[in-house]
């Protein structure tokens, strides 16, 4: 009786929230910021070599005059639009505009190359839409609940899940651990520059005023994803002395009228594909909840399931709308649940959210429990930007297909200097400082060299990021205990946390050492 | 051995070093009431450590590694082409200064176009003097973010 009360309570509460969500999202800006985002997202993983992260990261700086759901919805929908953009290039022209097409330019392509690209890419949409909204409807519904567990961290859970955490640097280490460790700890060194945040004694200010304010996580991040990226593009433009357009040089031009050929998706083949649709889904959901894992993996696993469940197994690899709609389905339906860590407890779970988690900083929002006590019309207007997402991205990605083609012909010698003036732009705007733009550059130059040297920039940004986390998380707990090392243990929730941490080092050494033995 | 892969972790272990006993010492203030021995050096000493032990055992491991083939991948390549867009960056931070940031900007976007392969100068002019203008209105009107013009507009000539 007691947990039907409790049931019936919890439905009360929600409706009550969702209503005051549903009010405080549904204004002309906000819906605005979800179409344009997702055009732009669009627009942006279309192109080869302009990443998610360096999509969200260009539009951050345009988000700072906004209302904070307004900002972080724009951010939300472009991140949603590139993520189904990539697609596009993927099937047109074989190439992925993100590592999570990938996948489906395994079956993309054929269908382009038999003269049904229109018909993979509105697949594509639909299986992107879908994934996408079932997933986020069951994040929507079980997060206030996640949140409410969350209440019961302290300094010392947060210390031991923060560490947890960093274990996402092995995740995102790329083929050498070791060098992906390495980028982390220079992404931890470059955290501790400033001042000591209990003491306020001077590190690394070299006497400059600047410096102590500590390094701006938005030039950063601009720096080391957008600059090595529009170098490494111009190079290669003028490497193929110019004419290289965006996707290939070797392009099939017979693709663009196959593209105009009209040829339609059909209901019975959307029926055949919807079962894979969800599939992907509840992949994407458990994936995108586990730090560390994004959109590839999810994308790849979903593929493979729907192979062992289709009718038509054998079609897969030569051409199947069932391969294209698992994979956009699976690589789509982690946008909602990577926020879950994200949103309740104030940890991002890969590089996106550790974007976001900036950007919620900068709009003086501290993601974790709290979010849901103080600002829960916030945090129902957001699930309502989630689901507009989707019937954004089903509108936009509908239009944006009959014209995909153009956009990834424009040369990239246009593109990426105008990508360049933006980053420059973009970094001014944070604190109208020259200095954070000199910043941008130096770390777009350590970024390159360390990307030549092939060390993943990834763990270092997500290091920047946790390492102040991490130290704050250490040295309050200290503060309480008065010292005694005592307090990390005491906790069942932080001992949970560590076997989770010696688990996942344990499977992460795992993994490298095979790889090794196999090589 | 891959050199270059050598030479990288020599580097680490030659920075964590400069860490260790020049950078931190020196640069990361000591302070006298440290809260339960923490004081502001600790943490840089940990990750310079850290480093330290990671660099070693890179060398460590590359030295045994057999020899690799040679990478013909285009991708990163740090060249002449990739040089000289660091140099030119290096030359629009100091225009900015002096310029602005709108005809810098400007002036950058036409010579990069120029310099990374296109050969329309209706185009390149057209496209920079559209992006310039947009991210005029779009920051300094819009967004109220007051747009540097450079010494000689602010103090004349």
């Amino acid at each position: 009786m007691e947990i039907l009360y409790y049931i019936l309570n919890y439905i009360a509460e929600y409706c009550n929230n969702m209503k005051l969500g549903i009010f405080y999202f549904f204004t002309f800006s906000n819906i605005i910021a979800i179409f344009g985002g997702v055009a732009i997202g669009c627009f942006f993983g279309a192109i080869p070599g302009m990443s998610i992260t360096l999509s969200v990261a260009l539009i951050m700086p345009f988000t700072f005059e906004m209302e904070p759901l307004t900002g972080i919805s724009l951010l939300v929908a472009v991140y949603v639009g590139a993520i189904y953009g990539g697609s596009i290039s993927a099937i047109l022209f074989n190439t992925p505009g993100t590592p999570a097409a990938a996948c489906t330019c395994i079956d993309g392509f054929k269908l382009s190359q038999k003269g049904q690209a229109y018909k993979a890419l509105q697949i594509a949409n639909w299986a992107s839409c879908i994934g996408d909204l079932f997933s986020t409807i069951i994040v929507m519904l079980v997060l206030p609940l996640l949140a409410r567990l969350a209440l019961y961290f302290g300094s010392p859970e947060y210390f031991a899940l923060i560490l947890f955490a960093m274990t996402i640097i092995g995740g995102v280490a790329g083929r050498s651990m070791l060098k992906g460790l390495i980028s982390g700890a220079l992404g931890f060194l470059a955290a501790t520059v400033g001042m000591d945040p209990v003491t306020g004694g001077a590190r690394f200010g070299f006497g400059s005023l600047e410096l102590l304010k500590g390094l701006s996580f938005v030039p950063l991040l601009i720096g080391l994803f957008a600059i090595p990226e529009v170098i490494n593009q111009l190079t290669r433009s003028r490497h193929m002395k110019g004419k290289a357009i965006i996707a290939n040089a070797n392009i099939d031009y017979n693709i663009k009228t196959n593209v105009m050929k009209q040829d339609k998706l059909t209901w019975e083949e959307f029926k055949e594909s919807f079962p894979h649709m969800i599939r992907g889904g509840i992949v994407g959901l458990v994936l995108g909840v586990i730090p560390g894992l994004g959109a590839t993996p999810a994308a790849f696993i979903s593929y493979e399931r729907a192979r062992r469940f289709s009718k038509n197994p054998n079609e897969f690899g030569s051409g199947s709308l069932e391969g294209v709609a698992a994979a956009e389905a699976g690589n789509n339906a982690v946008n909602g649940p990577t926020l879950v860590p994200l949103l309740t407890l104030g940890v991002p779970g890969d590089v996106i959210t550790a974007v976001m988690l900036g950007a919620f900083m900068i709009f003086d929002l501290h993601p974790g429990p709290m979010l849901f006590v103080q600002h829960i019309d916030f945090i129902y207007g957001l699930f309502c930007a989630l689901i507009m997402c989707d019937v954004a991205l089903r509108l936009v990605g509908s239009i944006f297909i009959r014209y995909a083609h153009y956009v990834t012909r424009v040369p990239t010698s246009f593109v990426f200097p105008c990508v360049l003036i933006l980053c420059v732009f973009g970094s001014y705007a944070v604190n109208n400082n020259l200095f954070d733009v000199m910043m941008m550059f130096l770390f777009g130059v350590i970024g390159f060299i360390m990307l030549s040297f092939k060390v993943p920039t990834v763990p270092f940004l997500i290091a920047f990021v946790l390492a102040p986390l991490l130290e704050r998380g250490l040295r309050r707990s200290l503060v309480i205990s008065d010292g005694s090392l005592l307090i990390f243990f005491q906790s069942p929730i932080a001992i949970f946390f560590y076997i989770l941490t010696i688990f996942a080092v344990y499977s992460i050494t795992k993994g490298t050492l095979k790889d090794i033995k196999s090589n | 051995m891959n050199k270059k892969d050598l030479f990288f972790s020599l580097f680490i272990n030659f920075f964590a070093l400069l860490l260790i006993f020049w950078l931190i010492p020196r640069h990361v203030s000591p302070h006298a009431t440290a809260l339960h021995g923490l004081t502001p050096q600790v943490f840089p000493y940990l990750v310079a450590g850290l480093l330290g032990v990671l660099g070693f055992v890179l060398t460590i491991k590359i030295i045994k590694k057999p020899h690799k083939k040679f990478d013909n991948n285009i991708e990163y390549k740090i060249n002449k082409d990739a040089i000289f867009c660091v140099l030119l960056f290096g030359v629009y931070m100091f225009l900015i200064f002096y310029v602005g940031m709108l005809i810098s900007s400007l002036m950058f976007l036409i010579v990069f176009m120029f310099f990374f392969g296109s050969q329309q100068w209706g185009k390149v002019t057209i496209i920079s003097v559209f992006m310039i203008f947009i991210l005029f209105i779009f920051f300094e009107k819009l967004a109220l973010v007051p747009i540097p013009r450079g010494y000689f507009f602010e103090y004349g000539f």
